[in-house]
């Protein structure tokens, strides 16, 4: 296993090398930069615009400003922003561990929703209950979750009066106002994932219902709960968790509508703010990290699934 | 008919009572009251140093709450944006290159900080003045101050600043003006603490400062002049629908910035919207680029589309203006609607006939019209916003006259970048630029930077050099007027109207002025107060 592991971080480390390549050479062959822009509306003189593409290293050659990038990102250094004067490094570390804890919500709230809903739709197979299971997750799969978050922010928020229109909560400020600022946004991201796993849950959980293990257990006399989530579930839940995992990467870096519906100061706004503004160095920065927490993500799950399986070997 | 009278007096005596009622209720709640919380929503907020806000308006509403600069743009009818005294209590010109500004007596800078503890601030006094113009030399991005030579404290309360050349402009919010004084300790103790919690001489101080999430100010109880306000606290919602449910929540009391679409909406629910930041839209032509170099081309353009007709049916009218030329209404030195309306001519028929006289006619019956072969078919490149819908009109109204235009509409920067390398021949034209926009937009030493139009008119050149160095208002607003003249008659722009973006707030707030050039709360002119 530490074989394993050690050769999926050297591959990691050489897939980000050519992520960072591939991410710094179309960013450049984009046409525009933010400091265009202010040219073209007036804001800054074309003396200033000069200066401030010499101060940025955008006047040399983009081997020269790749080579600069590699180097900085040897030592840690992610380079400062274009347009908020901040490093990079700061303002990705201050808002990374939010973005983590909305997508650990959102997966939550999605296997919360999804393993009984799941198992409710393949127990009862072809019942009113199912098909009533196989809706909700159509419906949460189907709805964009722009709509949906606003639709909640409105019932929620203007209309009830119940929860925190924006921002995030503060444990110091009590585990109600932190809990609160964050249902919204989690369940928001999380109802398509939760649709998802609903209709994989069903499934897998058909496929194995079936199996002679399954039925010698019964026979065995075993109780029908008993069946079901210790003999059933616990292998059923292998592709769940799988896919569940490679959703959380996704997530990790899709959850830029919810971040900007709910002011949800996270990864996903940092990322939106730099394409919009042509802020580069941030741009690549925040690439860089999602594309990192993917593969961390995908390690992960697949010793997660080494430990819900013993049967499963990476050697 | 004594009846008659009777009711009659009995009417004029209940609107009588009525109106007195009305008048004490109204006079009554005007009374401006001490304390509560100002709620704002914002966009963003990353960085409050006052060298390196350029181009975030955010970050300049709160610095303006933190630092006094010399002087403030005014929002007084008929004197909007220009300069009015604020830490500079008066100024003289000695001779057209020299400034001395009199500071007011007794200012302090804010204290129960890192740098001045409770009770220890010291007064702002002419080396700070100076200590701070220079560090803006040294560092300020997107202040214009390449003509100031030099500044010096001439005693405690007054300082000289020269420029190289007359600088009429000077005062104004993107120079001198815009140049915030900051305390030398400050920027010596704080150090990067200057970008989120700095200490200037404000009407609010700093609590806390989030990047991307919020900032929290409160009353500087010593500020020179009295503070409603005891809190403001700006939040940053960066999608505009939550912003408008956000202050239709009550939970927001000002939103700074509301999609135009919106705004009629909260009109209705009883919201109060103004608008401060005009700034110019219209079509510009790179008037180097066929068939766009060809006047008459340009000329029946402008002829053939019913502006009027078309920014009407987008832009409410509390929101907007009919251009006839660049400079917008906010600012009195080259504002000219008199002078340019007769240029603006609807006539088809000659639109068609100086087509005709350039050699466009329709040759092969297929109903655009066609020259050597090549159809005039172009692309109006824009980017999103109101202007989209405007645009959409306008180009149905060119097919009348077989022009086959469409809009291309693009991100901003690929827009930007297309405009700067002349690869735009037509395109959707706007200008924040400021006072000095015209000259950004037309000055031929502008090409390939702010001057998208590619216009390299002698003329306009020598008008817009010599006003930009005339110290005197009048002729130097004749001098502007003159240059947007030939602007308009060369046809490099075709105005179409000028758009406020609206700020709304609720009904609690009061004496509050709508951001444009930044964001005064507490200024002489007004306080802001909530119910």
């Amino acid at each position: 296993m530490t074989d394993y592991i050690a050769r999926r971080l050297l591959v990691a480390v050489f897939t980000l090398f050519v992520i960072t390549f591939i991410v710094f050479l179309f960013i450049r062959l984009t046409p525009g930069d933010p400091i265009q822009t202010m040219l073209s509306s007036g804001k800054i003189s074309p003396d200033l615009a000069d200066d401030m593409r010499a101060y940025y290293k955008l006047d040399k050659p983009i081997y020269v400003q790749y080579g600069n990038y590699l180097w900085k990102l040897a030592h840690g250094d992610l380079g400062f922003s274009f347009t908020t004067r901040r490093p990079v490094v700061d303002s990705i570390a201050q808002v990374f561990p939010n973005t983590l804890q909305l997508t650990v919500a959102a997966v939550l709230v999605a296997f919360s929703i999804a393993i009984p809903l799941g198992i409710l739709s393949s127990v009862h197979r072809n019942t009113p209950i199912d098909h009533l299971c196989r809706i909700v997750s159509m419906i949460g799969i189907s709805m964009p979750n722009f709509w949906l978050g606003l639709l909640l922010l409105m019932w929620f928020g203007l209309r009830l009066n119940l929860l925190p229109m924006w921002g995030m909560g503060s444990l110091s400020d009590g585990l109600w106002d932190y809990v609160s600022h964050l249902i919204l946004p989690a369940v928001t991201l999380g109802t398509a994932l939760a649709g998802l796993l609903t209709r994989l849950t069903r499934s897998s959980f058909l496929d194995k219902i079936s199996q002679d293990y399954v039925k010698t257990a019964r026979a065995k006399g075993l109780k029908e709960r008993v069946v079901l989530y210790k003999h059933v579930l616990r292998n059923a839940i292998i592709p769940v968790v799988s896919m569940g995992g490679l959703q959380f990467g996704a997530l990790l870096g899709g959850s830029m509508i919810v971040e900007t519906i709910f002011a949800w100061p996270g990864m996903g706004r940092l990322a939106i703010n730099a394409i919009q503004k042509r802020d580069f160095p941030v741009l690549q920065g925040t690439t860089l990290v999602f594309a990192a927490s993917l593969m961390v993500t995908l390690l992960l799950v697949d010793i997660i699934n080494s430990f819900i399986d013993p049967a499963i070997r990476y050697d | 008919m004594s009846t008659i009278s009777s009711n009659r007096m009995r009417i004029t005596i209940s609107l009588i009572v009525t109106i007195i009622l009305m008048t004490t209720l109204v006079a009554f709640s005007a009374e401006p009251k001490q304390g509560g919380t100002l709620t704002i929503r914002g966009t963003d907020l990353q960085n409050i140093d006052p060298m390196q806000l350029l181009g975030r308006n955010d970050d300049v509403y709160i610095a303006d709450q933190v630092f006094d600069a010399l002087t403030f743009p005014s929002a007084k009818p008929g004197q909007e944006l220009e300069p009015a005294p604020l830490l500079a209590k008066s100024w003289e010109k000695p001779d057209d290159t020299t400034w001395v500004f009199h500071l007011r007596e007794g200012v302090t800078f804010q204290d129960g900080n890192e740098v001045f503890p409770e009770g220890e601030a010291r007064e702002v006094v002419a080396e700070d003045v100076v200590y701070s113009i220079n560090r803006a030399l040294d560092m300020a991005e997107g202040l214009m101050l390449d003509s100031v030579s030099g500044a010096m404290a001439i005693d405690k309360y007054t300082v000289e600043v020269t420029t190289d050349v007359p600088q009429p402009f000077l005062l104004h919010s993107h120079h001198l003006g815009g140049v915030r004084i900051v305390p030398r300790e400050a920027v010596e103790k704080l150090g990067d603490k200057m970008t989120t919690h700095p200490v200037g001489s404000g009407p609010f101080e700093i609590v806390s400062f989030t990047p991307g999430e919020e900032a929290v100010l409160k009353k500087n109880e010593d500020y020179w002049l009295p503070v409603n306000l005891d809190e403001i606290r700006y939040v940053v919602i960066p999608d505009s629908t939550s912003g408008v449910l956000a202050l239709e929540s009550g939970r927001v009391d000002l939103n700074v910035l509301v999609p135009t679409d919106e705004a009629p909406r909260l009109l209705e629910e009883g919201f109060n919207v103004k608008t401060r930041a005009y700034s110019y839209r219209g079509i510009g032509f790179n008037v180097t680029q066929p068939p766009f170099n060809d006047w008459r081309v340009r000329e029946a353009i402008s002829m053939a589309l019913d502006v009027d007709t078309a920014w009407k049916a987008v832009i409410p009218p509390e929101l907007g203006e009919r251009a006839y030329g660049q400079v917008p209404p906010i600012f009195s030195m080259g504002y000219d609607p008199e002078g340019l309306k007769p240029l603006d001519e609807y006539n088809l028929e000659e639109a068609k006939l100086l087509l005709k006289e350039a050699g466009w006619e329709d040759s092969d019956g297929d109903g655009t019209l066609d020259k050597d072969g090549k159809p005039l078919s172009f692309d109006i490149k824009t980017f999103g916003g109101s202007q989209v819908r405007i645009l959409t009109i306008l180009v149905t109204q060119l097919k009348e006259i077989g022009i086959d235009a469409s809009i291309l509409q693009q991100d901003i920067s690929v827009w930007a970048d297309d405009l700067i390398m002349g690869n735009s021949g037509v395109f959707f034209d706007f200008s924040y630029a400021g006072l000095t926009g015209l000259k950004s937009m037309f000055h031929g030493d502008n090409i390939e930077a702010s001057n998208t139009h590619y216009l390299n008119d002698p003329a306009v050149n020598y008008l817009l050099d010599r006003a930009s160095r005339t110290m005197n208002f009048e002729e130097r607003s004749s001098l502007w007027k003159r240059a947007q003249r030939i602007v308009v008659e060369e046809r490099a722009i075709i105005p179409m109207f000028f758009e406020g973006t609206p700020s709304i707030a609720n009904t609690r707030v009061h004496d509050w002025i709508a951001p444009g050039w930044g964001m005064q709360i507490v200024t002489p002119e007004n306080n802001v107060w909530v119910e």
